[in-house]
């Protein structure tokens, strides 16, 4: 899937799993994205989104220590292959090149 | 830990995506001070995104699946007619050829919407079987056909009776399918019978997979 560009959710959700960093998962990621992307989601979406990029082989994923709070469960644990970074860049490439000479978003911030 | 809502973690595991650290994020969240109306509207959207991804990546299978479940229920009304009288001349003595003379069929009404609803439990429960491994999207597609059907009888019917003068031919084995979504049970059946199929095939097969592989833990 080399050259597979990323859908504007899948571009959030993969940001968000590289802003979590080491804690990467579910809560984390869906909080990432609503409170620094301003987006509302719901779990189910991000998970699905999560699926795709891993069936993709864009992220991966492990399991973490089940927790109490979790009522016993693990937490899933996800980190982004170089082949989902090489995919944010290609993304954002045909992102920026669409946005540029554009004159109604002239001056708009990113 | 915080209690998490019973009947929405038990949707959630038998319908929602079959992912443990899924349900231990909603867990998470919900003991972290979520309210029940987030842990609900994130199980429904939990659902409805597991149900059509499912239906989505399998039509066929989909397909297979809602046509057992009608045949289940047509093949089941054929005889609902002399099963509904007669359920009604035991109880209450009602006998039909003096209903057209005394106008009396609330009895018969009655016996009809039993009738009815053993119906919808009847092929859930045959479609949870059928299609187990599958069950939660399954019934789900089963379910939303039988809303899409209810509608459409409910709205052909009114459309009719307004030509015709209240006179709408149904075959008796139709009258048990749309019978319950007619104005004198409240339209009920749009909502009843694709509930009483989600729950009947719930109880049907009678367990979650998860909780199947002993990773069940509710709190």
């Amino acid at each position: 899937m080399a050259d597979r560009f990323l859908t504007d959710f899948e571009l959030m959700v993969i940001l968000a799993v590289l802003r979590a960093r080491d804690d990467a998962y579910g809560v984390a990621i869906a909080r990432e994205i609503e409170e620094t992307g301003g987006r509302p989601v719901t779990h189910a979406a991000v998970y699905l989104a999560l699926d795709r990029l891993t069936q993709h082989g864009l992220v991966t994923s492990r399991l973490g220590d089940p927790t109490p709070e979790r009522g016993g469960r693990a937490k899933k644990l996800f980190s982004v292959t170089p082949s989902g970074l090489a995919a944010i860049r290609r993304t954002r490439r045909a992102f920026m090149a669409l946005w540029k000479g554009i004159p109604e978003l002239k001056g708009t911030p990113a | 830990m915080r209690k998490m809502p019973v009947l929405a973690t038990a949707l959630l595991l038998r319908f929602g995506p079959q992912d443990d650290s899924f349900v231990g994020d909603l867990a998470e969240e919900y003991s972290g001070g979520r309210s029940r109306a987030w842990y609900w509207r994130q199980v429904l959207a939990a659902i409805a995104l597991a149900s059509r991804r499912q239906i989505g990546a399998h039509p066929l299978r989909t397909a297979m699946a809602v046509a057992t479940g009608w045949a289940t229920l047509l093949l089941f009304f054929t005889p609902a007619d002399r099963v509904a009288g007669g359920l009604a001349a035991w109880l209450w003595g009602w006998d039909r050829q003096t209903a057209y003379q005394t106008g009396v069929w609330w009895p018969f009404a009655i016996t009809a919407w039993m009738v009815s609803y053993a119906g919808f439990i009847v092929s859930a429960a045959v479609v949870a079987r059928v299609y187990r491994r599958h069950a939660g999207p399954m019934l789900m597609a089963y379910a939303a056909s039988m809303l899409v059907a209810q509608v459409a009888s409910a709205v052909t019917i009114e459309v009719l009776s307004r030509l015709w003068d209240n006179r709408v031919p149904v075959p008796h084995t139709l009258f048990y399918l749309v019978s319950v979504a007619l104005p004198y049970h409240w339209r009920s059946g749009l909502v009843l019978a694709p509930a009483t199929i989600l729950a009947a095939g719930l109880l049907a097969d009678g367990r979650s997979s998860l909780a199947g592989r002993g990773r069940l833990h509710l709190p």
